[in-house]
């Protein structure tokens, strides 16, 4: 069996679905005797979550047009 | 462009399987875009093909400068001149192939002199580069969110914690953070725009998740656990990033 370390250290790579389907087992063996550990894969993974979702990190609404227009107005002046 | 919400679904998980893309490339969009041709046309003198070339990058470009700024005003301003920086020095590109991490590292060093210009690096340089080992050790304390339904990932409240908790790390974690997991940006790309290794990357990253769980607990527990009794009893969660 794993230790809580080795779980630890295999986090984001588990999280990341970069772990051998082994070292997910044993990972996941562990998690259903650990709760501390279990706590924490739950909790990072729910923040990966919300930390994916698009509305966390937005761009400021009409971004793309104010950057397109500076761009424009910048290329008309002839720097270059 | 409206992606969806699950990072499951989002495009950028297909751009992390797709591991054998050039880095600089868009994968997905490969077989449409000739970026190589694009440049070829910017730099002879067309200058719509260069929007048509910054297209797909330019919320990347703006969510680097954001992680920088921690200000969407400026990271805005960053993300117009770091742009047409690019398109000012494109004939300095070596390697067309790497066009995004090109963009990329401009836009990194805009939004750095930028913090630097406002004098934020007084309070900025203590945690910068100072790579300690504390993501092998549990984190000291740590949200319990094993009894938050699925549905409560929705709630803007719990996205403001978050964003916050963000804010409050050391810039390299925030950085690598944003790319990786907000903008879901493939490894390899992330480690060309910060050049540090594909290593480094997943370390720190790694380093920078765990952080994340422990500066979340204060923000986040005593907020939410009137919201969570009101919740009990609805579906348990399932796994929604493979
Ligand atoms: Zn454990």
């Amino acid at each position: 069996m794993v230790s809580c370390k080795k779980v630890i250290e295999e986090l984001s790579n588990y999280l990341d679905a970069s772990v051998d389907a082994k070292l997910r087992g044993e990972i996941e063996a562990h998690l259903r005797i650990c709760v501390r550990c279990d706590v924490l894969l739950d909790s990072a993974r729910k923040v990966l979550i919300i930390v994916g979702d698009e509305r966390t990190f937005e761009v400021p609404i009409g971004y793309s047009e104010r950057l397109h227009r500076y761009l424009d107005e910048r290329m008309a002046d002839g720097e270059r | 462009m409206k992606l969806p919400a699950l990072p499951g679904i989002l495009l950028g998980n297909n751009e992390k399987a797709m591991g054998t893309n050039a880095v600089g490339m868009e994968p997905g969009q490969a077989g449409k875009r000739d970026e190589r041709a694009l440049i070829g046309q910017v730099l002879s003198g067309d200058c719509n093909a260069f929007h048509e070339l910054i297209r797909p990058y330019e919320r990347h470009v703006y969510g680097l400068a954001y992680s920088v700024l921690r200000n969407a005003a400026d990271a805005e301003e960053v993300a117009q001149e770091a742009t047409f920086k690019a398109y000012r020095n494109l004939g300095q590109l070596q390697d067309r192939n790497l066009f995004k991490s090109w963009l990329m590292r401009i836009a990194l060093n805009e939004a750095q002199m930028k913090r630097r210009k406002d004098r934020q690096q007084l309070y900025e340089s203590l945690d910068e580069d100072v790579e300690d080992d504390s993501g092998y050790n549990f984190p000291k304390s740590h949200a319990d969110w094993r009894e938050l339904p699925s549905e409560a990932l929705e709630k803007e409240e719990l996205r403001e914690a978050v964003r916050q908790a963000v804010a409050n790390l050391p810039e390299h974690y925030r950085v690598v953070i944003v790319l990786a997991d907000a903008e879901q940006m493939r490894y390899e790309e992330i480690a060309a725009t910060l050049s540090i290794t594909v290593a480094s990357v997943k370390t720190r990253l790694h380093r920078a998740r765990l952080k994340l769980q422990e500066s979340l607990q204060p923000a986040f527990v005593p907020r939410f656990r009137d919201h969570l009794a009101g919740l009990k009893g609805l579906n348990p969660w399932s796994r929604a990033r493979k």
